[in-house]
């Protein structure tokens, strides 16, 4: 197993500095850099633009910037911006981190979990009028032009009916006097949030799934749900910030709302398909031979075992939330690390482009890592042998 | 009740009351009622509030717009619309410039400023002729070019020397040489002042650093202010807010503008009064511009979309939008049918240009650009092909710039058919020396003609293929669609020409870096005085990364140019421009194009502006949604 995690460690490891290099000889590909920008504005002589240039190291040679900055990312530093410069690399990310994570996390926790639950229905009831509508609903939002859908429920819920904000994430009449600031709110809510999963995993796992008896099992759950939701109103309550972080879910509904909807199809469609293979298996036919109820057999046999791909799919998405989406972020006015991504790259901004891009990278790098250990651990018929994955037969 | 179902009646239940509650807006907040709000939307956000950076590297409209414009002065400033020069924190204009001998024996030029007393910092604290030379010199000692960014321009290092204080209401200049009105009223005496007290404690923190540059613009300040307005809050990625200054004394004041050119600031609270002397204030006023702020606060929002700040606006969330580039037409027709909502258009202090190399053949020939100019039919492009969105300019200084415009240069084409044009550009290719292997054929009766074909140079060998770049439609489509009616006029002539729409920054890189190039098409944002001629003509800034990307050298213009930098009086100043803009439209290393007028908009039901006829707009000229001046409709 130890052999197993060194090799994909390392592989990782590989596969991020092919990533930061690629990056940075892209960059440096593009046709002129950052001091370009002064270039728009006559009052502002040559030599200023040189004096920048060596200011941010633009003078040196390609290989020495290149070696600079992997010294950089090697020790942690990041660097500062060229294009909001002398301002770090890091702050940067971290004023942007918490809004694009707790978003885009958010959304996928909800387009899964929709996508699941239909997912599992649907196959179960193939053919029925349920499964023509739900895959007719997914395939259409799925293959929707993502913008339009995004615009025209910015248009119908916000603008027309005023049922919800229009774009932004907060809105300053709540925020003129607030103690905080919004970024310290969207770390509360996402640690709540973590918080909160960690206990439901747990106590599903060593909790409900201990009880006997359907009707028990069921109150239990409840309880949980229950507990921790209280437990969340409670902190939040007493901490004075309900009222922000109210703000901000309020305004989180519309984009978490366009992305499930344009998401949840694929989530389902692939929940659909693996489940139509496993209900073919002989462990579901003797399951049902046995005379298990349907809800049994659907739910412990065909779909713990059809949840593998869904799984890897969930954990490779959740690596990609620290990139956020620029077509998001600009359309609902949410600057996340996905425009900052854009706007360095346009700047040709390198320290902060490669920045945002390893970041990004780390964590879908890391993500790839995490799918496969997990399918190796969850499939049991998959065992790791020399440090490689092997297929029992 | 089956299990199941009460379960899916739960999950409804709580589905429902998230939703219900997202629906029912905010809970209890602090209440602000009474507070009267501005509100911007902005398109873009501010990076720093740290003045240092605003005006260096992280120059940008933003910044500018909630921080450097609404709170810090200077000592004379640019009354829109007219942009007269007006005392700021000065008391009077400056004092004429003299010769001195400084206290190291040489000889230096001189002017004193005196001051306005009475003003006020936020914290309540005198603005004083101490602040004033600390700015100055302070500046000069941290290295203006290191600085970056406007630094250079703020104080002009090969000319000021330092700055002494002359008691408590009035400041000495020392000039190494003479400065002209370039440096002297439209330079340095326009530089923000900054407050000693708030800076020099990090001023002295970065001057002990490894790199006292980077350490003084990485510090975080609350901005000081003397202008209208304080700071408030700024929340990173949504808004910023800034309130009225608790001791603004000019809060009240008038500027009354006269038709004879005169202008009068009159500011009851302080008891300040000033007005010009040549010409002295006559008859009624036409317009009197009275300062605020009118409003308790101004809040500023930050949209990532001109959809998003569009619907906003209709929605009475916002007063007012705030793009330098304006807003899109496609949404005129959208704000237009919107209750309560205003539009206004102005054109921009700028231009689109074509601009040729004239290091290579056939463009050192003076005639061949003429040929050129007079082909390009701009109101062609301007009203049929583009239905309005820009505007035909053929200026160097575009028309909006009053005062500094020349209507009387040559304006080739002008009013032409096309069938003229073709025949007045074969009449100056053909005394030039062009000959062509078809050459074009004009009817002017039937106001026709067929395209002539292999022009050939002077010389005889045929003109070689030349290549146009132009920015590709992604970035401006615009000026791309310009370029293709360019190449198809210039092939009407016969020139072998081919169009390449680029990358910004390879076009760029090409003209100013490598001189690798035969035509291009860009634009440029213009300062109100027009020393830009200078920079864009001036054979000294014709190498590489300068911006007289043409190559053009004329000893004639540059002596003018020159001396537009050196002279004192305005008026004098203006003979020059007017003349160096009648020597650029003969020799044309650049064809102006066009340029585009900014449309705005605005709650007309919510706020009035004192005028919104204005070069650059509501927005433009440092006015920035013009947050002092705005009143509340009713």
């Amino acid at each position: 197993m130890w052999s197993f995690l060194a090799r994909r460690l390392a592989q990782a490891a590989l596969t991020l500095w092919v990533f930061i290099t690629v990056t940075f000889i892209i960059l440096q590909l593009m046709p002129g850099d950052v001091t370009q920008m002064y270039l728009a504005d006559p009052r502002i002589p040559p030599e200023v633009r040189e004096a920048m240039g060596r200011q941010l190291g633009l003078d040196q040679p390609l290989g020495v910037q290149y070696l600079r900055y992997l010294g950089n990312v090697l020790t942690g530093h990041l660097g500062v911006s060229f294009s909001q410069y002398p301002t770090p690399v890091w702050s940067l990310i971290a004023e942007r981190l918490p809004r694009t994570v707790t978003l885009f996390f958010t959304a996928t926790v909800v387009s899964f979990y929709l996508g699941f639950v239909l997912g599992r229905h649907i196959a179960w009831r193939r053919g029925s009028w349920l499964d023509a509508m739900a895959t007719g609903v997914g395939v259409t939002f799925w293959t929707a032009f993502y913008p339009l859908v995004a615009l025209m429920l910015v248009w119908a819920l916000a603008f027309r009916a005023g049922w919800l904000p229009l774009n932004q994430f907060v809105d300053p009449a709540v925020w003129r006097q607030a103690p905080v600031d919004a970024n310290r709110v969207f770390r509360f809510l996402l640690i709540n949030l973590a918080a909160a999963i960690v206990v439901l995993a747990a106590g599903l796992r060593l909790g409900v799934a201990k009880v006997e008896g359907p009707t028990a099992r069921w109150a239990t759950q409840v309880a949980l749900w229950g507990s921790v939701l209280a437990a969340s109103a409670a902190w939040w309550s007493q901490s004075g910030l309900a009222v922000y972080a109210w703000d901000i879910v309020r305004h989180m509904v519309l984009p978490v709302l366009a992305l499930s909807l344009v998401s949840f199809g694929g989530a389902m469609l692939l929940m659909r398909d693996a489940m139509l293979e496993t209900v073919r298996e002989d462990y579901v036919v003797a399951a049902r031979a046995r005379g298990l109820p349907e809800r049994i057999v659907r739910d412990r046999y065909a779909a713990r075992n059809a949840l593998l791909p869904v799984m890897t799919s969930l954990t490779l998405s959740i690596g990609g939330v620290a990139s956020g989406g620029i077509v998001t972020e600009t359309l609902f006015s949410w600057p996340g690390i996905g425009q900052l991504l854009l706007a360095s790259a346009v700047a040709q901004d390198y320290p902060l482009a490669i920045g945002a891009f390893t970041f990004t990278g780390i964590f879908l790098i890391g993500a790839h890592a995490v799918a496969d250990v997990l399918h190796a651990v969850l499939d049991p018929r998959l065992r790791i042998r020399g440090g490689e994955i092997a297929a029992l037969e | 009740m089956p299990r199941r179902a009460v379960a899916k009646m739960g999950s409804l239940a709580v589905a429902g009351a998230v939703v219900a509650a997202a629906l029912m807006g905010p809970l209890a907040v602090p209440s602000l009622a009474g507070q009267s709000t501005y509100t911007v939307a902005l398109l873009g956000e501010p990076t720093t509030t740290n003045v240092f950076a605003q005006l260096g590297p992280q120059a940008s409209v933003w910044n500018f717009a909630v921080v450097l414009y609404p709170m810090y002065g200077a000592l004379y400033g640019l009354a829109a619309p007219r942009w007269d020069l007006v005392p700021g924190l000065a008391a009077d204009l400056p004092g004429p410039l003299r010769q001195e001998r400084g206290p190291d024996g040489a000889t230096y030029w001189t002017g004193v400023v005196r001051l306005r007393q009475g003003l006020r910092w936020q914290d309540g604290t005198p603005v004083t002729a101490d602040d004033v030379a600390w700015t100055y010199n302070t500046i000069l000692q941290l290295d203006p070019v290191r600085l970056g960014g406007n630094w250079p321009d703020q104080v002009h290092p090969d000319y000021l020397v330092r700055v002494e204080k002359l008691g408590d209401d009035a400041v000495k200049f020392w000039f190494r040489r003479r400065p002209g009105i370039a440096v002297w009223q439209f330079g340095v005496l326009q530089a923000v002042i900054l407050q000693r007290r708030t800076w020099e404690p990090v001023v002295r923190r970065a001057l002990a650093s490894e790199d006292p540059v980077q350490a003084l613009l990485a510090a975080e300040v609350v901005p000081e202010s003397l202008g209208g307005w304080v700071y408030q809050r700024w929340e990173r990625g949504a808004f910023f807010e800034n309130r009225a200054h608790p001791y603004n004394e000019d809060r009240g004041s008038r500027t009354e503008l006269y038709p004879n050119g005169a202008v009068r600031v009159v500011s009851p609270r302080s008891g300040y009064t000033w007005q010009t002397r040549d010409p002295a204030p006559q008859g009624e006023p036409e317009l009197v511009i009275e300062s605020g702020p009118f409003f308790d606060t101004t809040l500023y929002r930050f949209y990532q979309n001109q959809n998003a700040a569009v619907l906003a606006l209709i929605r009475g969330q916002v007063d007012f939008i705030l793009n330098p580039s304006g807003l899109q037409r496609g949404f005129q027709e959208q704000l237009a049918r919107a209750a309560g909502v205003s539009l206004v258009s102005n054109p921009a202090n700028g231009f689109r240009y074509l601009a040729f190399n004239l290091r290579r053949p056939p463009f050192h020939i003076k005639a061949f650009r003429q040929a050129v100019a007079t082909v390009i039919d701009r109101e062609f492009v301007a009203g049929t092909v583009l239905q309005g969105t820009i505007e035909p300019l053929a200026t160097f200084v575009p028309p909006g710039n009053a005062y500094w415009h020349n209507p009387d240069v040559k304006l080739w084409g002008q009013g032409m058919s096309r069938a003229q044009r073709v025949a007045e550009a074969v009449r100056l290719l053909k005394e030039a020396g062009f000959s062509w292997e078809r050459e074009p054929q004009v009817d002017l009766a039937s106001d026709s003609f067929q395209p002539g074909e292999g022009l050939r140079m002077p010389g005889g060998e045929p003109v070689r293929p030349l290549e146009l770049l132009a920015p590709s439609p992604g970035y401006d489509p615009l000026r791309a669609t310009f370029a293709l009616w360019v190449e198809r006029w210039l092939r009407d002539l016969g020139v072998p020409v081919r169009t390449r729409l680029a990358d910004f920054n390879t076009i760029v890189n090409r003209t100013t870096q490598q001189h690798d190039f035969d035509m291009y098409i860009l634009g440029w944002g213009l300062t109100l005085f027009p020393d830009y001629l200078r920079s864009f003509f001036h054979s000294s800034n014709a190498g590489p990364g300068g911006f007289n990307t043409p190559g053009y050298r004329n000893p004639d213009f540059d002596r003018l140019a020159d001396r537009l930098l050196e002279v004192t009086e305005l008026d004098e100043a203006r003979a020059i421009a007017f003349q160096l803009q009648a020597i650029l439209a003969e020799e044309l290393p650049y064809v102006v194009l066009f340029t585009t007028p900014i449309l705005e908009a605005y709650r007309s039901d919510r706020v009035r502006y004192p005028f919104t006829e204005v070069l650059d707009g509501i927005q433009g000229g440092g006015m920035a949604g013009m947050p002092s001046l705005v009143k509340a409709a009713r």
